[in-house]
Protein backbone atom coordinates (compact mmCIF):
# COMPACT_ATOMS: atom_id res chain seq x y z
CA UNK A 1 0.00 0.00 0.00
CA UNK A 2 1.63 3.26 -1.04
CA UNK A 3 1.37 6.49 0.91
CA UNK A 4 -0.54 8.18 -1.91
CA UNK A 5 -3.17 5.46 -1.99
CA UNK A 6 -3.26 5.00 1.71
CA UNK A 7 -6.60 3.98 3.09
CA UNK A 8 -8.58 7.12 3.82
CA UNK A 9 -9.67 5.66 7.16
CA UNK A 10 -6.05 5.31 8.19
CA UNK A 11 -5.45 8.94 7.23
CA UNK A 12 -8.47 9.99 9.29
CA UNK A 13 -7.12 8.25 12.41
CA UNK A 14 -3.69 9.76 11.84
CA UNK A 15 -5.21 13.22 11.44
CA UNK A 16 -7.25 12.78 14.62
CA UNK A 17 -4.10 11.72 16.45
CA UNK A 18 -2.15 14.69 15.12
CA UNK A 19 -4.93 17.09 16.11
CA UNK A 20 -5.08 15.70 19.65
CA UNK A 21 -8.50 14.10 19.30
CA UNK A 22 -7.09 10.61 19.78
CA UNK A 23 -4.43 9.80 22.38
CA UNK A 24 -1.53 7.45 21.68
CA UNK A 25 -3.28 4.73 23.69
CA UNK A 26 -6.68 5.18 22.04
CA UNK A 27 -7.99 1.81 20.73
CA UNK A 28 -8.11 3.10 17.13
CA UNK A 29 -4.48 4.21 17.28
CA UNK A 30 -3.26 1.03 18.98
CA UNK A 31 -5.10 -1.15 16.45
CA UNK A 32 -3.73 0.77 13.49
CA UNK A 33 -0.19 0.66 14.87
CA UNK A 34 -0.43 -3.11 14.98
CA UNK A 35 -2.08 -3.50 11.58
CA UNK A 36 -0.15 -1.04 9.45
CA UNK A 37 3.66 -0.55 9.56
CA UNK A 38 3.41 2.69 7.53
CA UNK A 39 0.98 4.10 10.08
CA UNK A 40 3.21 2.97 12.97
CA UNK A 41 6.08 4.98 11.48
CA UNK A 42 3.76 7.89 10.82
CA UNK A 43 2.48 7.92 14.42
CA UNK A 44 6.05 7.89 15.71
CA UNK A 45 7.10 10.69 13.37
CA UNK A 46 4.04 12.76 14.22
CA UNK A 47 4.65 12.36 17.96
CA UNK A 48 8.29 13.37 17.53
CA UNK A 49 7.37 16.38 15.39
CA UNK A 50 4.68 17.49 17.83
CA UNK A 51 7.11 17.23 20.77
CA UNK A 52 9.71 19.24 18.92
CA UNK A 53 7.27 21.91 17.76
CA UNK A 54 5.80 22.23 21.26
CA UNK A 55 9.33 22.61 22.62
CA UNK A 56 10.05 25.34 20.08
CA UNK A 57 6.78 27.05 20.99
CA UNK A 58 7.56 26.94 24.71
CA UNK A 59 11.06 28.33 24.13
CA UNK A 60 9.69 31.11 21.94
CA UNK A 61 7.01 32.15 24.42
CA UNK A 62 9.53 32.15 27.27
CA UNK A 63 12.08 34.16 25.25
CA UNK A 64 9.54 36.72 24.05
CA UNK A 65 8.24 37.20 27.60
CA UNK A 66 11.79 37.47 28.97
CA UNK A 67 12.70 40.04 26.29
CA UNK A 68 10.11 42.41 27.72
CA UNK A 69 12.18 42.53 30.91
CA UNK A 70 15.43 43.32 29.07
CA UNK A 71 15.02 47.04 28.52
CA UNK A 72 18.38 48.69 27.91
CA UNK A 73 19.91 45.77 26.02
CA UNK A 74 23.14 46.50 24.09
CA UNK A 75 22.30 48.29 20.86
CA UNK A 76 18.72 49.09 21.80
CA UNK A 77 19.34 52.82 21.63
CA UNK A 78 20.76 52.40 18.14
CA UNK A 79 17.80 50.58 16.63
CA UNK A 80 16.91 53.72 14.67
CA UNK A 81 20.33 53.71 13.01
CA UNK A 82 20.00 49.99 12.34
CA UNK A 83 16.67 50.52 10.63
CA UNK A 84 18.08 53.40 8.59
CA UNK A 85 20.99 51.21 7.45
CA UNK A 86 18.61 48.38 6.60
CA UNK A 87 16.49 50.72 4.50
CA UNK A 88 19.59 52.13 2.83
CA UNK A 89 20.78 48.60 2.04
CA UNK A 90 17.42 48.01 0.38
CA UNK A 91 17.91 51.15 -1.70
CA UNK A 92 15.42 53.18 0.28
CA UNK A 93 15.68 56.48 2.12
CA UNK A 94 17.74 56.88 5.29
CA UNK A 95 16.97 57.40 8.95
CA UNK A 96 13.42 57.66 10.25
CA UNK A 97 12.34 61.27 10.11
CA UNK A 98 15.57 62.38 8.47
CA UNK A 99 14.30 62.78 4.92
CA UNK A 100 15.18 66.31 3.77
CA UNK A 101 12.25 68.67 3.52
CA UNK A 102 12.35 70.25 0.10
CA UNK A 103 10.43 73.29 1.28
CA UNK A 104 13.31 74.18 3.58
CA UNK A 105 15.97 73.48 1.02
CA UNK A 106 15.04 74.95 -2.37
CA UNK A 107 18.59 74.44 -3.62
CA UNK A 108 17.87 70.71 -3.57
CA UNK A 109 15.09 71.21 -6.10
CA UNK A 110 17.36 73.25 -8.35
CA UNK A 111 20.19 70.73 -8.12
CA UNK A 112 17.83 67.86 -8.85
CA UNK A 113 16.41 69.71 -11.86
CA UNK A 114 19.90 70.23 -13.29
CA UNK A 115 20.84 66.61 -12.74
CA UNK A 116 17.61 65.24 -14.16
CA UNK A 117 17.41 67.51 -17.21
CA UNK A 118 19.45 65.22 -19.54
CA UNK A 119 17.34 62.23 -18.46
CA UNK A 120 14.10 64.10 -19.16
CA UNK A 121 15.45 65.21 -22.56
CA UNK A 122 16.42 61.61 -23.40
CA UNK A 123 13.03 60.29 -22.30
CA UNK A 124 11.17 62.83 -24.44
CA UNK A 125 13.36 62.00 -27.47
CA UNK A 126 12.84 58.27 -26.97
CA UNK A 127 9.09 58.73 -26.76
CA UNK A 128 9.08 60.82 -29.92
CA UNK A 129 11.09 58.16 -31.75
CA UNK A 130 8.66 55.44 -30.74
CA UNK A 131 11.32 53.83 -28.53
CA UNK A 132 9.33 54.09 -25.33
CA UNK A 133 9.42 50.33 -24.76
CA UNK A 134 13.03 49.76 -25.71
CA UNK A 135 14.63 47.58 -23.02
CA UNK A 136 17.36 49.07 -20.92
CA UNK A 137 20.35 46.73 -20.95
CA UNK A 138 20.94 45.63 -17.35
CA UNK A 139 22.83 42.37 -17.91
CA UNK A 140 21.35 38.90 -18.00
CA UNK A 141 17.90 39.39 -16.49
CA UNK A 142 15.75 36.62 -15.08
CA UNK A 143 13.30 34.83 -17.34
CA UNK A 144 10.96 32.02 -16.33
CA UNK A 145 11.41 29.00 -18.60
CA UNK A 146 9.10 26.33 -17.20
CA UNK A 147 6.38 25.71 -16.26
CA UNK A 148 4.68 28.33 -18.42
CA UNK A 149 1.21 28.13 -19.94
CA UNK A 150 -0.51 24.75 -20.02
CA UNK A 151 1.44 21.77 -18.73
CA UNK A 152 0.68 18.10 -18.11
CA UNK A 153 2.12 17.94 -14.60
CA UNK A 154 4.03 20.02 -12.11
CA UNK A 155 7.74 19.31 -12.15
CA UNK A 156 10.83 21.40 -11.61
CA UNK A 157 10.68 25.18 -11.86
CA UNK A 158 13.40 26.42 -14.20
CA UNK A 159 14.53 29.90 -15.14
CA UNK A 160 17.45 31.62 -16.83
CA UNK A 161 19.51 34.49 -15.51
CA UNK A 162 22.58 35.21 -13.46
CA UNK A 163 22.98 34.49 -9.77
CA UNK A 164 24.08 37.65 -7.92
CA UNK A 165 27.47 37.33 -6.27
CA UNK A 166 26.94 36.40 -2.59
CA UNK A 167 23.25 36.15 -3.38
CA UNK A 168 20.66 33.53 -4.05
CA UNK A 169 17.41 32.78 -5.85
CA UNK A 170 14.06 32.36 -4.17
CA UNK A 171 10.93 30.93 -5.74
CA UNK A 172 7.42 31.61 -4.47
CA UNK A 173 4.48 29.74 -5.95
CA UNK A 174 1.00 31.18 -5.42
CA UNK A 175 -2.46 30.06 -6.36
CA UNK A 176 -4.60 32.15 -8.68
CA UNK A 177 -5.89 34.21 -5.75
CA UNK A 178 -2.38 35.15 -4.71
CA UNK A 179 -2.13 32.81 -1.72
CA UNK A 180 1.38 31.46 -1.15
CA UNK A 181 1.46 27.70 -1.72
CA UNK A 182 5.17 26.89 -1.69
CA UNK A 183 8.30 28.86 -0.96
CA UNK A 184 11.68 27.50 -1.99
CA UNK A 185 14.20 28.82 0.48
CA UNK A 186 17.59 29.94 -0.82
CA UNK A 187 18.75 28.39 -4.10
CA UNK A 188 22.13 28.53 -5.78
CA UNK A 189 21.02 26.96 -9.06
CA UNK A 190 18.46 27.99 -11.65
CA UNK A 191 16.06 25.24 -10.70
CA UNK A 192 13.65 24.58 -7.86
CA UNK A 193 12.38 21.05 -7.35
CA UNK A 194 9.42 20.95 -4.98
CA UNK A 195 9.22 17.98 -2.65
CA UNK A 196 6.49 15.43 -3.16
CA UNK A 197 4.51 16.99 -0.33
CA UNK A 198 4.92 20.45 -1.82
CA UNK A 199 3.88 19.13 -5.22
CA UNK A 200 0.62 17.91 -3.72
CA UNK A 201 -0.15 21.40 -2.41
CA UNK A 202 0.03 23.00 -5.86
CA UNK A 203 -3.34 23.93 -7.30
CA UNK A 204 -4.42 23.52 -10.92
CA UNK A 205 -3.53 27.10 -11.74
CA UNK A 206 -0.48 28.85 -10.32
CA UNK A 207 1.57 31.99 -10.66
CA UNK A 208 5.22 31.63 -9.72
CA UNK A 209 7.90 34.19 -9.18
CA UNK A 210 11.66 33.87 -8.99
CA UNK A 211 13.69 36.56 -7.27
CA UNK A 212 17.45 37.03 -7.40
CA UNK A 213 18.52 38.72 -4.20
CA UNK A 214 21.06 39.12 -1.47
CA UNK A 215 20.67 40.43 2.05
CA UNK A 216 18.51 43.51 1.87
CA UNK A 217 18.42 43.89 -1.91
CA UNK A 218 16.38 42.43 -4.72
CA UNK A 219 18.44 42.32 -7.92
CA UNK A 220 15.85 41.05 -10.34
CA UNK A 221 12.59 39.18 -10.49
CA UNK A 222 10.48 37.36 -13.06
CA UNK A 223 7.13 35.64 -12.92
CA UNK A 224 4.96 33.35 -15.02
CA UNK A 225 1.58 31.71 -14.95
CA UNK A 226 0.94 28.03 -15.57
CA UNK A 227 -2.03 25.71 -15.47
CA UNK A 228 -2.56 21.97 -15.63
CA UNK A 229 -4.25 20.75 -18.81
CA UNK B 1 10.67 54.37 -2.47
CA UNK B 2 7.70 52.19 -1.60
CA UNK B 3 7.55 48.45 -1.96
CA UNK B 4 4.61 46.26 -2.86
CA UNK B 5 2.95 44.40 -0.03
CA UNK B 6 2.18 40.78 -0.79
CA UNK B 7 -1.34 39.46 -0.27
CA UNK B 8 -2.21 38.57 3.28
CA UNK B 9 -2.62 34.88 2.52
CA UNK B 10 -5.80 33.01 3.17
CA UNK B 11 -9.03 34.72 4.02
CA UNK B 12 -9.39 38.38 4.85
CA UNK B 13 -9.21 38.15 8.63
CA UNK B 14 -5.77 38.77 10.09
CA UNK B 15 -4.95 38.04 13.69
CA UNK B 16 -3.01 41.23 14.24
CA UNK B 17 -4.48 43.95 11.99
CA UNK B 18 -2.78 46.80 13.85
CA UNK B 19 0.63 45.24 13.33
CA UNK B 20 -0.17 44.67 9.67
CA UNK B 21 -1.25 48.30 9.25
CA UNK B 22 1.95 49.43 10.95
CA UNK B 23 4.06 47.30 8.61
CA UNK B 24 2.22 48.48 5.51
CA UNK B 25 2.60 52.08 6.61
CA UNK B 26 6.32 51.61 7.21
CA UNK B 27 6.80 50.00 3.80
CA UNK B 28 4.94 52.89 2.23
CA UNK B 29 7.39 55.29 3.89
CA UNK B 30 4.94 56.76 6.42
CA UNK B 31 7.03 58.56 9.04
CA UNK B 32 4.74 57.75 11.97
CA UNK B 33 4.63 54.08 11.03
CA UNK B 34 8.41 53.97 10.64
CA UNK B 35 8.83 55.52 14.07
CA UNK B 36 6.42 52.96 15.55
CA UNK B 37 8.27 50.15 13.79
CA UNK B 38 11.52 51.46 15.19
CA UNK B 39 10.03 51.20 18.67
CA UNK B 40 8.86 47.64 18.04
CA UNK B 41 12.30 46.66 16.73
CA UNK B 42 13.76 47.33 20.18
CA UNK B 43 12.56 43.79 20.73
CA UNK B 44 15.48 42.56 18.58
CA UNK B 45 18.42 43.48 20.85
CA UNK B 46 16.37 42.51 23.89
CA UNK B 47 15.52 39.02 22.71
CA UNK B 48 19.06 38.50 21.43
CA UNK B 49 20.33 39.04 24.98
CA UNK B 50 17.81 36.47 26.25
CA UNK B 51 18.65 33.93 23.54
CA UNK B 52 22.39 34.36 23.89
CA UNK B 53 22.16 33.91 27.65
CA UNK B 54 20.01 30.81 27.32
CA UNK B 55 22.42 29.30 24.79
CA UNK B 56 25.52 29.87 26.88
CA UNK B 57 26.39 33.54 26.63
CA UNK B 58 30.15 33.06 26.23
CA UNK B 59 32.17 36.26 26.74
CA UNK B 60 33.96 35.64 23.44
CA UNK B 61 30.70 35.12 21.61
CA UNK B 62 29.35 37.26 18.82
CA UNK B 63 28.88 41.01 19.15
CA UNK B 64 25.16 41.26 19.79
CA UNK B 65 24.93 44.73 18.28
CA UNK B 66 26.29 43.38 15.00
CA UNK B 67 23.82 40.52 15.20
CA UNK B 68 20.99 42.95 15.86
CA UNK B 69 21.95 44.97 12.78
CA UNK B 70 21.93 41.82 10.67
CA UNK B 71 18.52 40.85 12.04
CA UNK B 72 17.03 44.29 11.38
CA UNK B 73 18.41 44.24 7.82
CA UNK B 74 16.87 40.83 7.15
CA UNK B 75 13.58 41.75 8.78
CA UNK B 76 13.30 44.88 6.63
CA UNK B 77 14.17 42.92 3.48
CA UNK B 78 11.37 40.44 4.20
CA UNK B 79 8.86 42.79 5.79
CA UNK B 80 6.56 42.67 2.79
CA UNK B 81 6.01 38.97 3.58
CA UNK B 82 4.45 39.81 6.95
CA UNK B 83 0.78 38.88 6.76
CA UNK B 84 -0.50 39.84 10.20
CA UNK B 85 -1.17 36.21 11.11
CA UNK B 86 1.20 36.47 14.08
CA UNK B 87 2.20 39.27 16.43
CA UNK B 88 5.08 41.22 14.90
CA UNK B 89 7.52 40.14 17.61
CA UNK B 90 6.56 36.49 17.07
CA UNK B 91 7.23 36.90 13.36
CA UNK B 92 10.60 38.58 14.02
CA UNK B 93 11.72 35.97 16.57
CA UNK B 94 12.87 33.29 14.06
CA UNK B 95 15.10 35.86 12.33
CA UNK B 96 16.81 36.48 15.70
CA UNK B 97 17.23 32.74 16.31
CA UNK B 98 18.72 32.01 12.91
CA UNK B 99 21.06 35.00 12.69
CA UNK B 100 22.31 34.48 16.26
CA UNK B 101 22.92 30.79 15.61
CA UNK B 102 25.02 31.59 12.55
CA UNK B 103 26.92 34.31 14.40
CA UNK B 104 27.64 31.96 17.32
CA UNK B 105 28.96 29.34 14.93
CA UNK B 106 31.20 31.87 13.26
CA UNK B 107 32.49 32.97 16.67
CA UNK B 108 33.26 29.36 17.62
CA UNK B 109 35.12 28.78 14.34
CA UNK B 110 37.04 32.02 14.82
CA UNK B 111 37.96 31.05 18.37
CA UNK B 112 38.95 27.55 17.23
CA UNK B 113 41.35 29.04 14.73
CA UNK B 114 42.75 31.46 17.28
CA UNK B 115 43.49 29.32 20.34
CA UNK B 116 45.32 26.09 20.99
CA UNK B 117 43.49 23.18 19.39
CA UNK B 118 43.48 21.26 22.67
CA UNK B 119 41.46 23.94 24.39
CA UNK B 120 38.53 24.03 22.02
CA UNK B 121 35.74 21.48 21.89
CA UNK B 122 35.94 18.74 19.32
CA UNK B 123 33.28 18.82 16.59
CA UNK B 124 31.62 15.79 18.22
CA UNK B 125 31.10 17.75 21.43
CA UNK B 126 29.54 20.60 19.53
CA UNK B 127 27.30 18.25 17.59
CA UNK B 128 26.12 16.67 20.82
CA UNK B 129 24.81 20.03 22.04
CA UNK B 130 21.01 19.93 21.86
CA UNK B 131 19.46 22.19 19.27
CA UNK B 132 17.99 24.28 22.06
CA UNK B 133 17.52 27.34 19.87
CA UNK B 134 15.13 25.32 17.66
CA UNK B 135 16.50 27.17 14.63
CA UNK B 136 15.88 24.10 12.48
CA UNK B 137 12.21 24.12 13.52
CA UNK B 138 11.76 27.74 12.46
CA UNK B 139 13.59 27.07 9.20
CA UNK B 140 11.41 24.05 8.49
CA UNK B 141 8.26 26.08 9.08
CA UNK B 142 9.57 28.86 6.85
CA UNK B 143 10.16 26.31 4.13
CA UNK B 144 6.74 24.75 4.64
CA UNK B 145 5.02 28.10 4.16
CA UNK B 146 1.31 28.84 4.42
CA UNK B 147 -1.27 27.64 5.09
CA UNK B 148 0.28 24.66 6.93
CA UNK B 149 2.94 26.66 8.76
CA UNK B 150 0.42 29.29 9.85
CA UNK B 151 -1.88 26.68 11.37
CA UNK B 152 1.00 24.85 13.06
CA UNK B 153 2.30 28.10 14.54
CA UNK B 154 -1.12 29.20 15.74
CA UNK B 155 -1.87 25.79 17.25
CA UNK B 156 1.47 24.94 18.85
CA UNK B 157 3.22 28.29 19.32
CA UNK B 158 0.24 30.47 20.20
CA UNK B 159 -1.79 27.59 21.70
CA UNK B 160 -5.02 28.52 19.90
CA UNK B 161 -7.86 26.04 19.55
CA UNK B 162 -8.84 24.75 16.12
CA UNK B 163 -12.19 26.60 16.16
CA UNK B 164 -10.33 29.81 16.95
CA UNK B 165 -7.79 29.19 14.18
CA UNK B 166 -10.57 28.36 11.73
CA UNK B 167 -12.41 31.57 12.59
CA UNK B 168 -9.28 33.65 12.17
CA UNK B 169 -8.45 32.04 8.83
CA UNK B 170 -12.06 32.06 7.67
CA UNK B 171 -12.15 28.37 6.87
CA UNK B 172 -14.15 25.45 8.31
CA UNK B 173 -12.66 23.77 11.39
CA UNK B 174 -12.14 20.58 9.39
CA UNK B 175 -10.02 22.48 6.88
CA UNK B 176 -7.87 23.96 9.64
CA UNK B 177 -7.31 20.47 11.04
CA UNK B 178 -6.45 19.06 7.63
CA UNK B 179 -3.97 21.88 7.00
CA UNK B 180 -2.42 21.17 10.40
CA UNK B 181 -2.13 17.45 9.71
CA UNK B 182 -0.77 17.94 6.20
CA UNK B 183 1.67 20.52 7.56
CA UNK B 184 2.96 18.00 10.09
CA UNK B 185 3.20 15.35 7.38
CA UNK B 186 5.22 17.73 5.21
CA UNK B 187 7.52 18.41 8.16
CA UNK B 188 8.38 14.70 8.43
CA UNK B 189 12.06 14.43 7.71
CA UNK B 190 12.58 18.17 8.14
CA UNK B 191 12.48 17.92 11.95
CA UNK B 192 14.16 15.50 14.34
CA UNK B 193 16.50 17.65 16.41
CA UNK B 194 18.76 18.40 13.47
CA UNK B 195 21.01 21.40 13.64
CA UNK B 196 22.86 21.24 10.35
CA UNK B 197 24.76 23.98 8.67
Amino acid sequence: MTTDRHDARHEAVREAFACGELAADAPEVVALREACPACRDAFDDLARSLDELRGAGRAMRDDVAAAEREAGAPGEERVGDMLARARAAAGESGAVGSAPRIGRRPWLVAAAAVLLAPLVWWAVRAADDGERDAPVPLGDGLACERPIGEVDAWGAFVWSGDLPSAGWFEVVVRDEDGRVLVRSGRLQENVFRPTEAEGRILTDGIRWEVVARDVGRVHDRASAEARLR
Amino acid sequence: MTRPVTPTGHGTVVSHPQDLALVRGALAGDAAALAALQGRLRFVPRVLVVLNRRLGGEPDGPDLEDVAQDVVTRVWARLSDYSGQARLETWIYPFCVNVLRNARRKAVRRERRRVDVERVPEPAEEAATPASDYAHVHEALERLGPPGADVVRQRLFEERSFPEIAERMEVPVATAKTWFYRGLESLRGMLGGRDEE
